[in-house]
């Protein structure tokens, strides 16, 4: 490294702008589009019943969403943290363990079983099921971190539970809750295969149907446009807010006592209330998967079939966790070795992609390629590339972390030591980063094959996925065909959201 | 002999200037302490010697052979110099013993070669070999540092603040500890600090360094004693300067008579007292009156502000924690042992 300390490696940096440039397509064809139609044109084609509709449904459902899970994640987060309640260590595992069920799934496993889901109410309560993890995590973790003599202080203030919770405990989770339900937020925003099953009719599912029913290209761009509108002014409150909070980092690691209230005579009710939130969240999909299974399946079980499809999932699961891995880590780098205005810029650039949803990027691919690279249009490199944009911010945050675990100290001591720049890496650096890469690229594994909208729109013809085949069968009421690929999408998503429950990977997001 | 050589070395961080103009030799077998205060380059001289940054102009030899100057640089992977980071920087991935070995070749290292042999030098018990860093108290820690350093054998270990990350309590001993270590082993250390009771008490000679120069190279005695300027006077300990016409090597002034130190004959001077050359008495005829303001008593010794009754100078006395006077009393104070003497300068 030498005293080039404190300077940016240029081909590093041009690497990296490149990076961002890509990450940000969806952005440019979005705001190109809107500019060359012209004023007119986006008056008529937005300022219509339909889509003040639509805006409407979308607007309820990201509220009561947002409600539903501060509610549903705050209670268990504060039930398993911070009272008697028995058995914390299981709750705390099932309590994430939605995660692993994506959304679609969860509303097959409900509208499979009755149709009294469809409409506004189910698809709250069946989305804010799939979703409310996203609050427990970081809420959680917050408890967990909060200092025990700020609720002792309280109490000798004179304050009871109830009080010292509203005034003391609330307050300080406020960035966490905040954060939490924002990503929720844009999650439900983005969100397709779920509300699609249901029968609401979003932003997302109104692009999807006019993008297929007719090809109908203005329309559905002029929507993604609105939709990614209202991504971005979230997000932008996402920024505002963690400027001002970091990530509630755990200091010390040592075990500190936390006091705990005891439950008592409401510990009945309350376990009834975890349980049963747990039940309805998991219980039903997987029960409704299982039932699925038995009977669905028993004529004809396609292996060759179900084989062929967890391969090709898997493949794009790889591909695109080595292709976002790789495109992260020359910024993330920079990011924690040379942090600086521009690196900085950089890294915000890349954190946009959290905001685009996957009907959006894959919008915006299509349209690209077939204008400026034909050749990759209806191909698996334009799929994998999708992926990339869209789970670039979760490898960036995996690999910052990762880079954390290795300051440059190491490198000095190493070499002082006597080690050359090759076997410090090979002695020092990976084995202290080897751990985080992995984590980060499970975390894309999982999210590339757990993906459903993208990958229906980009899938070349003839690919088939474990989310496109479920869907089509799905989507065609074959409720038994579907449930194989369901049931292998969990399997695969389960060791990953294990991961999540350790407290060294609260932080990561998902 | 000596160990390290710094000729006229500079160095520069895009436009601030960091070091400019240093000279340096660390003789063989000692500790030289770089005494400064946080922001004036001393890590960044220790990073040079390192080889972890290279100089923009300058010299560094270890021993006989040149590391860095002119064209020639050798990197820090075969320098054979030690490091002891900030707050250790143990290898989180690797035990105790991993630690330790981390320098060694191949097959010493899988054999635990001289582990046990290091953690007696530093102090620490055996049972210690087997955990891991997060496992240990931060002046555990900072000992099996060392011990990592020493185990190759360098001929010279560089130490960065290694103590300031430790409670007070813990300070002192772990730095006995490094210290005695480092002499069972013969080797030659240079120990970076702003504390300056570490580096008067620890080193063999102090640097101090001011704003990327050296403003004074000598034992703990003479930079404490005989600083060089009343900028290291004040930096090095606390400091009561009196103006005052020097003759003959004395001078008189409202704090009595003051002995000059030779080197000094007549002229117009700045003086340097330090705190516990004021000696006070209670009812004696000898010295200047002076009334007592307010008493900081720490036990072994304390600190005695008083008010000089003639002059109306306040200076504070350093009294051994046995006879302290009662505040608002009134006491005689005199000026014992030869004082430093400076020219006021333009």
């Amino acid at each position: 490294m030498g005293g080039s300390r404190r300077t940016y490696p240029p081909l590093l940096l041009l690497l990296s702008a490149l990076i961002v440039l890509v990450a940000l397509i969806p952005l440019f064809f979005v705001a190109g589009y809107v500019v060359s139609s012209g004023w007119d044109e986006v008056v008529t084609l937005i300022w219509r019943p339909r889509v003040g509709e639509l805006f409407r449904n979308t607007g309820i459902l990201v509220a009561g969403c947002v409600g539903l899970t501060a509610i549903f994640g705050t209670g268990t987060a504060w039930l398993v943290e911070r009272t008697s309640l028995p058995g914390r260590r299981v709750w705390n595992v099932l309590l994430v363990a939605p995660l692993a069920v994506p959304a679609f799934v969860n509303s097959f496993g409900w509208v499979s079983l009755t149709a009294r889901v469809e409409g506004y109410a189910g698809a709250l309560l069946i989305v804010s099921l799939s979703y409310y993890p996203l609050v427990y995590l970081p809420v959680a973790a917050m408890l967990r971190g909060l200092d025990p003599a700020l609720e002792e202080t309280a109490a000798a203030l004179g304050y009871g539970p109830w009080r010292t919770f509203a005034r003391v405990i609330l307050p300080q989770l406020r960035p966490a809750l905040l954060g939490g339900t924002l990503i929720v937020a844009l999650h439900t925003l983005a969100e397709f295969g779920a509300l699609q099953l249901l029968r609401f009719p979003t932003f997302t599912t109104a692009i999807y149907d006019l993008y297929r029913s007719s090809f109908n290209g203005p329309a559905a761009n002029m929507l993604a446009g609105v939709l990614l509108l209202c991504c971005l002014l979230l997000l932008t409150l996402e920024l505002r807010l963690r400027g001002h909070h970091r990530y509630s980092r755990l200091g010390g690691g040592s075990a500190r006592t936390i006091p705990r209230r005891h439950l008592g005579r409401a510990t009945l009710p309350c376990l009834v209330a975890v349980g049963g939130l747990t039940a309805l969240a998991l219980g039903v999909p997987l029960g409704s998967l299982a039932f699925w299974l038995v009977t669905g399946s028993s004529t004809s079980f396609p292996f060759a079939d179900l084989a062929a499809t967890t391969a090709t999932s898997l493949g794009l699961g790889v591909a695109g966790a080595i292709l976002t891995m790789a495109l992260a880590f020359p910024i993330a780098w920079l990011c924690v070795r040379r942090r600086g205005r521009l690196t900085i810029l950089l890294e915000r650039g890349t954190y946009f992609g959290n905001a685009v949803p996957g009907i959006v990027v894959a919008l915006a691919l299509v349209t690209v390629a077939i204008r400026f690279a034909q050749p990759v249009y209806q191909t698996l490199v334009l799929l994998v590339l999708a992926y990339a944009i869209m789970f670039l911010p979760r490898a960036m945050v995996s690999i910052r972390a990762a880079l954390d675990q290795a300051p440059p100290v190491f490198d000095d001591v190493a070499r002082a030591l006597g080690c050359g720049p090759l076997e410090t890496l090979r002695r020092v650096t990976l084995p202290l980063v080897a751990p985080g890469l992995g984590a980060g690229s499970a975390l894309v594994f999982l999210a590339v094959v757990t993906e459903l909208t993208a990958t229906l729109l980009l899938a070349p013809i003839g690919t088939r996925t474990l989310a496109t085949q479920f869907w089509s069968n799905s989507a065609s009421i074959a409720y038994g065909a579907a449930a194989p690929y369901a049931a292998l999408m969990v399997i695969l998503s389960a060791p990953v959201t294990l991961l999540l429950t350790r407290d060294r990977w609260r932080s990561m997001p998902v | 002999m000596t160990a390290v050589t710094v000729r006229n070395l500079a160095k520069a961080f895009g436009s601030s200037q960091v070091l400019r103009g240093i000279d340096l030799m660390v003789p063989q077998d000692s500790l030289t302490a770089i005494l400064g205060p946080s922001g004036c380059g001393k890590t960044t001289l220790l990073r040079l010697i390192a080889g972890f940054d290279v100089p923009d102009s300058g010299e560094i030899l270890l021993g006989e052979q040149v590391v860095c100057g002119g064209s020639r640089f050798v990197a820090p992977q075969h320098r054979r110099v030690g490091y002891v980071p900030q707050e250790g920087a143990l290898f989180p991935h690797l035990d105790v013993a991993g630690n330790i070995t981390f320098g060694l070749k191949g097959g010493q290292r899988r054999s635990g070669h001289r582990v046990e042999e290091l953690l007696a030098l530093v102090g620490l018990d055996r049972s210690v070999r087997s955990r891991f860093p997060h496992q240990l108290s931060g002046g555990q820690q900072q000992r099996v540092a060392l011990a990592r350093a020493l185990a190759p054998g360098p001929s010279l270990i560089l130490l960065d603040e290694p103590f300031s990350s430790l409670d007070a309590g813990l300070r002192e001993g772990t730095g006995r500890a490094v210290v005695q270590a480092l002499k069972a082993s013969a080797t030659t250390a240079v120990l970076v600090t702003h504390d300056q009771s570490e580096a008067l008490s620890l080193a063999d000679q102090v640097a101090v360094m001011r704003d990327g120069t050296l403003a004074q190279v000598g034992t703990p005695h003479e930079v404490y004693r005989a600083p060089a300027d009343l900028g290291v006077a004040e930096f090095v300990g606390a400091a009561v300067v009196v103006d005052a016409d020097v003759v003959d090597g004395s001078a008189s002034s409202d704090l009595g008579p003051l002995h000059v130190m030779a080197g000094f004959d007549t002229g117009p001077a700045r003086l340097l007292v330090r705190p516990e050359q004021i000696e006070l008495a209670g009812s004696s005829q000898v010295g200047v009156e002076a009334r007592v303001v307010d008493v900081s008593y720490f036990g072994h010794d304390a600190a005695v502000r008083l008010q000089v009754l003639a002059s109306g100078r306040l200076v504070t006395a350093r009294v051994l924690g046995l006879s302290v006077p009662v505040p608002d009393s009134v006491v005689r104070l005199s000026v014992t042992g030869p004082v430093a003497a400076y020219s006021p300068g333009p």
